[in-house]
C-alpha cells in the first residue's frame, strides 16, 4: 500500500503547468515502458493459457471460474496505476471511465464486485504463487518462476 | 272511392319505387360499402382505444415494476452505504479517525475504492482519512457538517450533489455524526459516490431513450437524474398528490416530457426514487400499431372505396348501356311499327361445318303480322319455309345467303306466294335486305298496287281512255314490229284506216256523251270481228286504225274480216233511247306492196280511206287499185251467200255409195249445191272456202245436217231400206263448240236415228288440234254416230293418232284411184291403205270411181265400198228414191232368182234422170 499522496492546494496556473509535466511524463512513461504486461495464474494451477476475453471477462467479474471449472479470483493493481489502465485498456477494451462506470452499475445492481485492489506487480504475483484459484496481471519483468503467464497483453 | 287506401298504396308504391331504387347495384353497393367502411372504421378505432388503454395499462404497470425493482436496489445499496457509515463510525470509535480506515480497508470492510470514496472529518471539519486516499480538505462550512454538529440524531444525512477540492467529481455525501466516547460531536464520517451510482442501473431496454430515473430529496431537488445516458442533478423533482405516483401519466418539470411516473419513498432516507417511461417512447410501439391499424383501415377502406368505385362505374356503365339498349330497341320497336314496311329479323343457322342452311325469323313488327296473316309469336323461331314454302327453290335463299356472305344492302322484285291461315296468298312484293351480325334484317313492302298501277299508267300511256282501244302511239309500235316480222318471214301486213262516216251528227246532234257512247260500241263491235294478234287502235276523233300480222299476199283473203267490220259498224245503235246508224270508210293498205315503212303505210291508207269516202262511204277501198276488183267480185259472191240461206238458195245432192261385193247402195254422201239467181250454179270449191272465211259455214252446215237428216228419215219413212247419210263436216264447223249439239239437235229434229248419220272429217282437220277433234268425235260416236276420215292419205297424219280416232270408215282419195289402173305406186297405196283399214277394223271405200277397171282393182283387192261416177253422180233424193224402190224390187226378184244383182253393168245409172 502506497503512503497517500498529499496534495497541497496550488494556485491554478501552477496546477496546470503541474497538469501538463505529468501529463507529458506519462506519456514518455508509457512510451517508455511499452511495457508488456502478462496475465498470470499460480504455477500450480492446471491453467496453461487463456484467451483475452476470457480473461477480461474473470476480471469483470462475468465468469467466477476457470475453463476446467475451477474457481477463479481476480486481483486488481492500484488504482490509477499504469499497469491497470494498459491492462483493461487492452483486454476489456474499456477506458479507466468506462471501467469505472461499469462497476459502479454491477455493484448498485448487485451483480458484483470488483477485484481487490492488492497493489503493484511484485505483491501480486507473491499472491498468485500461493493461490491457483487467484489470477493477476504483472508486469513481464517481474514474472519468475512461481507463476506463470497464460496470456501476453497486446 | 276508399281515398285512405289509395294514400296507402301511393306511400307503398313510392316506398316500393325507393326500394327499387336501392336495390339497384349502383346505389346499393355504394351504401353497402359505406356500411363497411363505418364498419371498419369504428372496428380499428374501436381496437386502437382498446390498444391504447392496453398500452397505457403496460405502461403503467411497467412502470410500477421499475420502481419496485428501483426501491429493492436502492435500498440495498442505500443500506449498504449506511452500514459502511456505522462500520466506519464503529471502527472510529475503536481505533481512532486515523487508524480506523486502515483497519478496515484491511478487513476488506472498505466498499470498492473506484466507486466510492470513503473519508473522515474532524469535529473543525478536517478530513483526517480518506480511501482512497486524498488530500485533506475543510469541510466545516459544508451543510451537513453543520448539520451534524448541531443536532445529534441517528440518521444519516444526504447531500445536495456537490464538489469540493477533493475531489474534481460531483459527489453525493452520505455522512453519519462522530460522536466521541463522551458523545459529543466529533466529527463526520463520509460516503462519497458519484450520482451517477444510484442511476447507474438505468437499462435501455426497460426505460427507452428518455426515460427518467431518479432520486430526490425531501427539498424537491433530484440528487441525481438520468434520462437516457445523461445524467444530471439538481432538477426539480415533480409535485404529486397523494394519489400520483403509481405510475400516471404526467408531464416531467425539468424537460416538459409526459411520463408514466412512479415514485417511492426510500425510508431510512429522506430520499424519493422515481422511475418514469417516456410516454411517447412507451406507447411508441402502440403507436406503431395505431399507424399500423389506421394504415390498414385506410388502405383497405382505400381498396373497398377503390373496388367499389370501379363497380358502381361499371354497373352504372352497365345500367347506362342497358337503359341504351332498351331505348334502341323501344326506337327500332317504335319505328318498326310505325313503319308501313314489314320487318323481318332473321337468323341464319348453320351446320357443323359453317355453311348457311336455313333462315330462322327472330323478330317481326305489327305489318310483318298483316302480311303473312300470321301472329309475332307464331313467327319467331319459325323457319322462313313457313312463310315462303318454296324459297328455296326460287333463288330467294342464294340471294338470302349472298347478301348474309358479302354484306350490304341488296334489293329485288319478286312475285311471292306463301301460304297464311286463311288461304295462300299472292302479291308482288320488294324486298330489301341487309346483312346484320348473326343473319340479316329483311324489309317487305306489298307493291301489288304500286304494280298494279304502273301497269295501268303504262295501259294508259298506250291506250285509249274512252275506248281502251290501244292509242296513236302503241299502233305505231304494233305496226313497227309487225313490219319486222312479216319481213322476217316474208309475210304481209294488212293495215286499215277505218273513219266513221256520220260521228259528227251524232255528237252534235245528240251530244258529247252520246258521241263517246258511240265510240265505245263502235269500238267493242270492231274488237268482236279481229283476232287477238291483230290490233284494233283508236287513232283519235272518230278514226281507227287496224293492223292485221302475218297475213299471206292476198287481198281476198282480207275481205271477209274487212266486210264483218263494216257490217258490225253498220248495225243501229240505240243511244239514250234513240237508235242511231253511223256508217264506216276504210282505207287498206298492205306492206310491202303499198309501201315498206310506216310512214308510207299509212299516208297510203289515208288515201285510201278517202277515196272510200269519195265513192260513197260505207265501204272499203284498196290502196292497189286492182285489188278492190277481185274484192268486188268476192264481196258480192259473200253478199249472195248470206242472202242464198235466207232464200233457199242451197239444195242437197246425194251420192250413193255401194257396196262393192253386193253391190247394194248402203248409203248416201250429202253434197251441197248453190244456184245463184244471176250466176248459175255456184261450185262448192268456190263458196265453201268463202263460206268458211265468213263463218257462214256455220249456218250452212247446220242447214246441211237438218236437211239430209230430215231426207233420210223421209226415205226411211217412205219404207224404203235405210241407209245412212253421210255429211261433211269443214275443220270451221268441228271448231264451234256447240257442233255436237246441232248434230244432236239435227237428229232430234228430224227424228232419225244416230246410226244412220255418218259424219265425214277431212284428214287435216283432225291434225289441226288433235285433242279436242278427238274429244268431239267420241262425243258424236257415243251417240250413235258413225265417223269416216275422207281424203285419207292427201294430208299430213300420224299413224299413231289413227288408231286413236273413234272412226269406222277410210275414204281413199280420189287422186289415188284415179291412176289406180296405170300407178303401180297408186295401187301400192291403195293396196296399202285398204289393208291397213282393215288391219284396224275399219271399212275402207274408195272415192271417184270412174271406171271398171278401178273397180275391179278395187273389188280384187278387198276394198269395201265405193262411190263415184261409175255408179252414179251426185243427184237429188228423188232419183235415190227410185234407186232404192228399183234396188228393192231387184232384190226381191233375185231373191227368188238366186242371181246377184251386180253383174257388172252400169246401165242402172244411165237410167235416172238427170
Amino acid at each position: 500500500m502506497g503512503a497517500a499522496m498529499k496534495q497541497l492546494s496550488l494556485s491554478p496556473a501552477k496546477r496546470l503547468a503541474r497538469l501538463l509535466a505529468v501529463a507529458i511524463l506519462a506519456l514518455a512513461g508509457q512510451s517508455a515502458l511499452a511495457a508488456e504486461l502478462v496475465v498470470i495464474v499460480s504455477a500450480k494451477s492446471p491453467i496453461t493459457s487463456l484467451r483475452p476475453e476470457q480473461v477480461a471477462d474473470i476480471f469483470l467479474g462475468q465468469i467466477a471460474n476457470f475453463p476446467g471449472g475451477t474457481e477463479a479470483v481476480a486481483l486488481d493493481q492500484r488504482l490509477g496505476s499504469p499497469e491497470r489502465d494498459e491492462f483493461y485498456s487492452k483486454v476489456a477494451s474499456k477506458t479507466p471511465p468506462l471501467v469505472k462506470a461499469y462497476w459502479t452499475k454491477m455493484i448498485f445492481t448487485g451483480r458484483g464486485q470488483p477485484p481487490k485492489e492488492v497493489g503493484g506487480s511484485a505483491a501480486i504475483r507473491k499472491m498468485v504463487a500461493d493461490n491457483p484459484a487467484l489470477i493477476g496481471y504483472i508486469d513481464k519483468t517481474a514474472l519468475d518462476a512461481s507463476v506463470k503467464a497464460v496470456l501476453v497483453v497486446r | 272511392m276508399n281515398f285512405a287506401r289509395k294514400g296507402a298504396s301511393g306511400k307503398r308504391a313510392a316506398f316500393a319505387r325507393w326500394v327499387g331504387l336501392g336495390l339497384e347495384t349502383h346505389i346499393s353497393l355504394p351504401l353497402f360499402a359505406l356500411l363497411l367502411l363505418v364498419l371498419i372504421w369504428t372496428a380499428t378505432t374501436h381496437f386502437i382505444g382498446i390498444e391504447r388503454v392496453a398500452a397505457r395499462t403496460a405502461a403503467r404497470s411497467a412502470s410500477q415494476e421499475l420502481i419496485e425493482t428501483y426501491e429493492a436496489q436502492m435500498q440495498r445499496n442505500l443500506g449498504g452505504i449506511d452500514q459502511t457509515l456505522k462500520v466506519l463510525k464503529y471502527a472510529v470509535e475503536l481505533k481512532g479517525a486515523a487508524g480506523a480506515l486502515p483497519a478496515l480497508n484491511q478487513q476488506g470492510l472498505l466498499p470498492s475504492g473506484l466507486v466510492f470514496v470513503v473519508s473522515i472529518s474532524d469535529r473543525n471539519g478536517i478530513i483526517v482519512a480518506s480511501n482512497p486516499a486524498s488530500k485533506s480538505i475543510d469541510v466545516s462550512a459544508q451543510r451537513y457538517f453543520l448539520f451534524h454538529r448541531e443536532s445529534d440524531t441517528n440518521t444519516p444525512f444526504v447531500s445536495e450533489t456537490l464538489r469540493d477540492d477533493a475531489n474534481p467529481d460531483w459527489h453525493l455525501h452520505f455522512t453519519r455524526r462522530l460522536n466521541d466516547s463522551a458523545g459529543a460531536f466529533a466529527g463526520v464520517a463520509i460516503v462519497e459516490v458519484d450520482p451517477a451510482y444510484f442511476t447507474s442501473g438505468y437499462e435501455r431496454s426497460r426505460l427507452g431513450e428518455h426515460g427518467a430515473l431518479g432520486l430526490y430529496g425531501a427539498d424537491g431537488v433530484f440528487r441525481s437524474l438520468r434520462i437516457g445516458d445523461k445524467v444530471m442533478w439538481d432538477k426539480p423533482a415533480p409535485k404529486l398528490g397523494p394519489t400520483d405516483g403509481h405510475g400516471d401519466a404526467i408531464v416531467s418539470a425539468w424537460d416538459g416530457k409526459r411520463r408514466f411516473t412512479s415514485v417511492r419513498r426510500l425510508h431510512g432516507f429522506s430520499l424519493v426514487a422515481l422511475v418514469g417511461l417516456e410516454e411517447e417512447e412507451s406507447l411508441a410501439n402502440f403507436e406503431q400499431q395505431r399507424r399500423n391499424y389506421l394504415w390498414i383501415a385506410g388502405s383497405g377502406s382505400a381498396v373497398l372505396v377503390l373496388i367499389v368505385g370501379l363497380v358502381g362505374v361499371w354497373s352504372w356503365q352497365l345500367t347506362r348501356t342497358r337503359r341504351r339498349i332498351r331505348r334502341a330497341q323501344e326506337t327500332y320497336a317504335a319505328a318498326s311499327e310505325a313503319s308501313l314496311d314489314a320487318f323481318f329479323v332473321l337468323g341464319s343457322v348453320s351446320d357443323s361445318k359453317g355453311t348457311i342452311i336455313d333462315f330462322v325469323i327472330e323478330a317481326t313488327n305489327t305489318r310483318a303480322e298483316k302480311l303473312t296473316g300470321m301472329g309475332k309469336h307464331a313467327l319467331r323461331g319459325q323457319s322462313l319455309v313457313k312463310i315462303l314454302p318454296s324459297y328455296k327453290e326460287t333463288g330467294i335463299f342464294e340471294d338470302l345467303i349472298k347478301v348474309t356472305l358479302v354484306g350490304g344492302v341488296h334489293e329485288a322484285e319478286w312475285q311471292g306466294e306463301w301460304d297464311t291461315p286463311t288461304g295462300v296468298r299472292q302479291h308482288w312484293l320488294h324486298r330489301q335486305v341487309v346483312a346484320v351480325e348473326g343473319g340479316l334484317v329483311a324489309i317487305v313492302r306489298d307493291i301489288t298496287e304500286r304494280k298494279v298501277t304502273e301497269e295501268r299508267i303504262r295501259h294508259m300511256a298506250h291506250h285509249d281512255e274512252l275506248t281502251g282501244l290501244p292509242n296513236r302511239s302503241l299502233i305505231r309500235d304494233r305496226l313497227d314490229q309487225a313490219i319486222l316480222q312479216a319481213r322476217r318471214r316474208g309475210r304481209c301486213v294488212a293495215v286499215a284506216f277505218i273513219d266513221l262516216d256520220g260521228f259528227k251528227l251524232v255528237n252534235d246532234g245528240l251530244g258529247h256523251n252520246a258521241g263517246d257512247e258511240l265510240l265505245k260500241i263502235v269500238g267493242e263491235r270492231m274488237s268482236a270481228c279481229v283476232r287477238r294478234d291483230d290490233t284494233l287502235g283508236r287513232f283519235g276523233g272518230d278514226e281507227f286504225v287496224i293492223i292485221l300480222a302475218d297475213q299471206p299476199d292476198s287481198p281476198l283473203s282480207l275481205t271477209p274480216v274487212l266486210e264483218k267490220i263494216r257490217q258490225s259498224v253498220n248495225e243501229p245503235i240505240l243511244l239514250d233511247g234513240q237508235e242511231v246508224q253511223v256508217s264506216c270508210s276504210m282505207g287498206v293498205v298492205m306492206y310491202p306492196r303499198d309501201g315498206d315503212d310506216p310512214n308510207t303505210l299509212m299516208m297510203n291508207a289515208d288515201a285510201a280511206m278517202y277515196r272510200a269516202k269519195d265513192l260513197g262511204s260505207n265501204n272499203f277501198q284498196f290502196y292497189t287499185r286492182e285489188m278492190n276488183a277481185s274484192v268486188e267480185e268476192k264481196l258480192m259472191l259473200l253478199e249472195g251467200l248470206r242472202n242464198a240461206l235466207e232464200v233457199g238458195q242451197f239444195h242437197l245432192l246425194y251420192q250413193p255409195k255401194v257396196d262393192l261385193h253386193s253391190g247394194l247402195i248402203i248409203g248416201v254422201e250429202a253434197l251441197i249445191r248453190w244456184e245463184h239467181p244471176e250466176q248459175g250454179v255456184v261450185s262448192p270449191l268456190r263458196f265453201i272456202g268463202l263460206a268458211e272465211e265468213s263463218g257462214l259455214i256455220v249456218a250452212i252446215g247446220e242447214w246441211v245436217l237438218q236437211t239430209a237428216c230430215r231426207q233420210n228419215r223421209a226415205w226411211q219413212d217412205a219404207g224404203l231400206a235405210p241407209i245412212t247419210v253421210s255429211v261433211n263436216v269443214s275443220p270451221r264447223q268441228f271448231e264451234e263448240k256447240r257442233l255436237v249439239e246441232r248434230v244432236a239437235q239435227a237428229l232430234y229434229d228430224s227424228g232419225l236415228d244416230a246410226a244412220h248419220l255418218e259424219v265425214e272429217v277431212t284428214e287435216s282437220l283432225i291434225m289441226r288440234d288433235l285433242a279436242q277433234s278427238v274429244d268431239k268425235m267420241r262425243e258424236l260416236e257415243a251417240m250413235g254416230i258413225s265417223l269416216s276420215i275422207d281424203d285419207f292419205g292427201t294430208g299430213y297424219s300420224s299413224l299413231s293418232a289413227l288408231k286413236s280416232f273413234p272412226i269406222s270408215r277410210l275414204k281413199i282419195d280420189k287422186s289415188f284411184v284415179r291412176e289406180l289402173a296405170d300407178n303401180p305406186d297408186d295401187q301400192a297405196i291403195a293396196m296399202a291403205v285398204i289393208s291397213l283399214g282393215h288391219k284396224l277394223n275399219l271399212r275402207v271405200i274408195a272415192e271417184g270411181v270412174e271406171t271398171e277397171q278401178q273397180c275391179t282393182f278395187l273389188r280384187d283387192n278387198e276394198c269395201d265400198e265405193m262411190q263415184g261416177y261409175l255408179f252414179s253422180r251426185p243427184v237429188p233424193p228423188a232419183v235415190i228414191t227410185a234407186m232404192l224402190q228399183e234396188q228393192a224390187r231387184m232384190q226381191a226378184g233375185c231373191a227368188q232368182d238366186g242371181v246377184s244383182y251386180l253383174s257388172g253393168s252400169n246401165t242402172v245409172g244411165t237410167n235416172v234422170p238427170a
